[in-house]
């Protein structure tokens, strides 16, 4: 299985939406628990900085500084920020350098950067901190380092990390196997499809025990596929009892028309009538044998006649078999050929379609015309172009005359019944060649027949 | 006198054949269902025998199965309704010799039995000759007296099928299927084209000529007018 069919699969994009909705859920789940975690850390050290800063706010200011160096002493872990400053500014006691140029609003924790300075080293941290008024308008800030929160944001984003890559890689991963087994089943039932299209009515789509969607769809399916083929039985049994039933006295007819014909010696309009009717159910014969020709060749039941046979060969065969009828016609007769093109195909069916379209080419062309025959061979295509000077056939036309009956001359005084394209149709569908119709310079028909790459054989 | 067995269910029908047979100086003998055919077909000797695919009694086909398996070798021309070239293969794989679908002309069915009642034994022969006409088939040369005709390889093959078959009327249809060997009917007609190339070709003004058309039938090589 080719890995982009994979990628281009319904449930491998579902998957991709899977995985896309789960890492979302992480993150979201993650994001709460984030900020659930820092902000209940972040409420213990403020609401312990308020209790701090009231508690020292209570306190006579002069004995403050004493009260700071002895909460420093005791600060093992240099978490806290103490200092106090005069109304000017100036430092006081306490650990922080420089009071903030800005300070935040009062009593209300909130993150700051400050300037610490414990004697050995000075440095700059971000700490939560609180600012307070003292009663003698010295202003007291607290602070306390978020060093634990910090660690606590980092666990939690590594922890977001290690879950998500792995869902998602996991999901992804499981996305492959579903659409693996899921394109396997598509191409049973696709492999099912083109054998039950090649003409094996008999063959059904695949179902499987399990009795999951697929194989409720295939059952279905697989009841159309009984009911069609009962069907087409049933036609088929129908058109060959016709078929039989409208030739045995059909046979009857004919030949006791030609013997009475053979045994009238005289009496001119007599035979004239009858050789007319005799003429008239030969159309009629030929018409039925048209027909039941292309329901013959439409419901593909032919292809075990299918052989290695040469395209070279048969298009050489119809060039002497028409040249001389062409010849005959006042036609100049232009054949290209080339002499080795094998293909797999009915030979007899091959010909036939292509005769139909050599014999119309002929038939419509007027005297001084030309015809042309070609086939084009090369390994990985085969194309035989019937054309001809005649009238053509008008584009919006083109797709009419491929149905049954359908006549250009809607008059019909040409000789035809309106069924060779379409047998040439059915042929072509049956071959899975495909037939076009274009225009050709002097205002004739080309007729194309094109033999698809993979059924042209490089053997020769 | 051919002699020639006809099995044909259908009264009408096998009238109709028995009549033409007799006017034609055949000897005739008919049988109306599967098992009566193949009882006279194994007891007595035949020309030809023609055969209706659907019969009462014993399929057409297994007839046919049967009476070659029996070693009974009588050429035996198929008629049928069953008209798909699927179905003549069938019938000539059976061990028909001819296939022929209903309705046909009777002057095609008198036609063909004739020709299968004269088949020339050997096939073998690689120099044919009718009058001063002359195939040779190992250098692919004709001959007419002195005079040599130059025929492309499909004439050759024509004339061939009309020397093996000299003095006999061969019909549009027996030569479309076995000079161009392709199995359905391409407008028959056509085939008179070709004839009248031949013609030009083996019969020059001043020659007596050899190939004859028969109106309503088809064509035979003959030396006489």
């Amino acid at each position: 299985m080719h890995r982009t069919r994979i990628f281009q699969t319904a449930s491998f994009r579902r998957t991709i939406g899977a995985a896309g909705i789960l890492a979302l859920a992480l993150l979201l789940m993650a994001g709460f628990f984030y900020r659930e975690t820092v902000g209940y850390l972040t409420k213990q050290i403020d609401d312990s900085l308020i209790g701090d800063a009231r508690s020292f706010a209570r306190d006579d200011p002069a004995s403050l500084p004493a009260r700071i160096e002895k909460a420093l002493a005791i600060d093992k872990r240099q978490e806290k920020a103490f200092g106090i400053f005069s109304a000017d500014r100036t430092r006081l006691a306490g650990n922080i350098a420089i009071l903030p140029s800005t300070l935040p609003e009062l009593d209300i924790p909130t993150t700051l950067v400050l300037s610490l300075d414990n004697g050995a080293e000075k440095r700059s941290e971000s700490v939560r901190g609180v600012a307070t008024i003292l009663t003698n308008g010295s202003i007291l800030i607290l602070g306390r380092a978020t060093a634990s929160l910090d660690e606590i944001k980092e666990i939690v984003a590594r922890a977001m990390a290690l879950a998500i890559i792995p869902a998602i890689a996991l999901s992804l991963i499981g996305g492959l196997v579903m659409s693996r087994a899921m394109l396997r089943r598509v191409e049973a039932v696709r492999r099912a499809c083109s054998s039950i299209m090649e003409g094996h009515f008999d063959r059904r789509l695949p179902v499987h025990k399990r009795q999951d969607e697929f194989d409720k769809l295939s059952v279905i399916v697989n009841t159309m596929l009984d009911e069609i083929e009962r069907l087409i039985a049933e036609v088929k049994g129908v058109g060959d009892s016709i078929a039989h039933d409208l030739r045995t006295p059909l046979t009857r007819l004919r030949a006791r028309l030609e013997r009475s014909l053979r045994a009238i010696s005289g009496d001119a309009p007599v035979r004239a009538a009858m050789q007319k009717s005799l003429a008239d159910i030969d159309q009629l014969l030929a018409t039925i044998a048209a027909l039941m020709r292309i329901a013959e060749v439409e419901q593909s039941r032919r292809r075990e006649n299918f052989s290695r046979v040469d395209l070279g060969d048969i298009v050489t065969a119809l060039a002497e078999f028409y040249g001389p009828i062409a010849e005959e016609g006042g036609l100049d007769f232009a054949v290209v050929c080339q002499p080795a093109v094998p293909i797999d195909a009915d030979g007899d069916l091959l010909f036939e379609a292509l005769a139909n379209l050599v014999d119309n080419a002929i038939k419509f062309t007027p005297p001084g015309g030309r015809v042309g025959l070609e086939l084009v061979g090369t390994p990985t295509a085969a194309v035989v172009r019937v054309w001809d000077t005649g009238p053509g056939i008008p584009f919006e036309e083109r797709g009419n005359v491929l149905r049954r009956f359908y006549r250009l001359d809607r008059s019909r005084h040409d000789p035809g019944y309106g069924l060779g394209l379409s047998l040439v149709a059915a042929i072509a569908r049956l071959h899975q060649f495909s037939l076009s119709l274009r225009d050709h310079e002097g205002g004739g028909l080309s007729a194309e027949l094109s033999c698809p790459a993979a059924r042209v054989s490089n053997r020769l | 006198m051919i002699k020639v067995l006809v099995v044909e269910d259908d009264a009408d029908t096998a009238d109709e054949i028995v009549d033409e047979f007799c006017a034609a100086g055949f000897e005739v003998e008919r049988a109306a269902t599967g098992p009566d055919g193949l009882t006279k077909a194994k007891t007595q000797a035949f020309d030809v025998i023609t055969l209706d695919r659907l019969l009462p009694g014993l399929d057409g086909l297994s007839l046919l199965e049967n009476l070659r398996g029996g070693g009974v070798d009588t050429p035996v021309m198929v008629l049928s309704a069953l008209s798909s070239v699927d179905e003549r293969i069938r019938g000539l794989r059976a061990g028909g010799d001819d296939y022929l679908v209903k309705p046909f002309s009777l002057a095609e069915l008198r036609t063909r039995i004739e020709v299968l009642a004269r088949r020339t034994p050997d096939q073998r022969a690689t120099v044919l000759r009718l009058a001063d006409l002359e195939l040779d088939l190992l250098t692919r040369t004709v001959r007419r007296g002195t005079r040599i005709v130059e025929l492309v390889p499909r004439e050759i093959t024509l004339l061939e099928y009309l020397l093996r078959h000299a003095e006999q009327v061969v019909t549009r249809g027996m030569l479309f299927e076995h000079v161009w060997h392709y199995r359905f009917d391409p407008g028959t007609n056509l085939v008179d084209v070709h004839i009248g190339r031949l013609r030009r070709k083996i019969d020059l003004a001043d020659e007596l000529p050899l190939i004859h058309t028969i109106r309503g039938r088809g064509f035979v090589l003959r030396a006489q007018d």
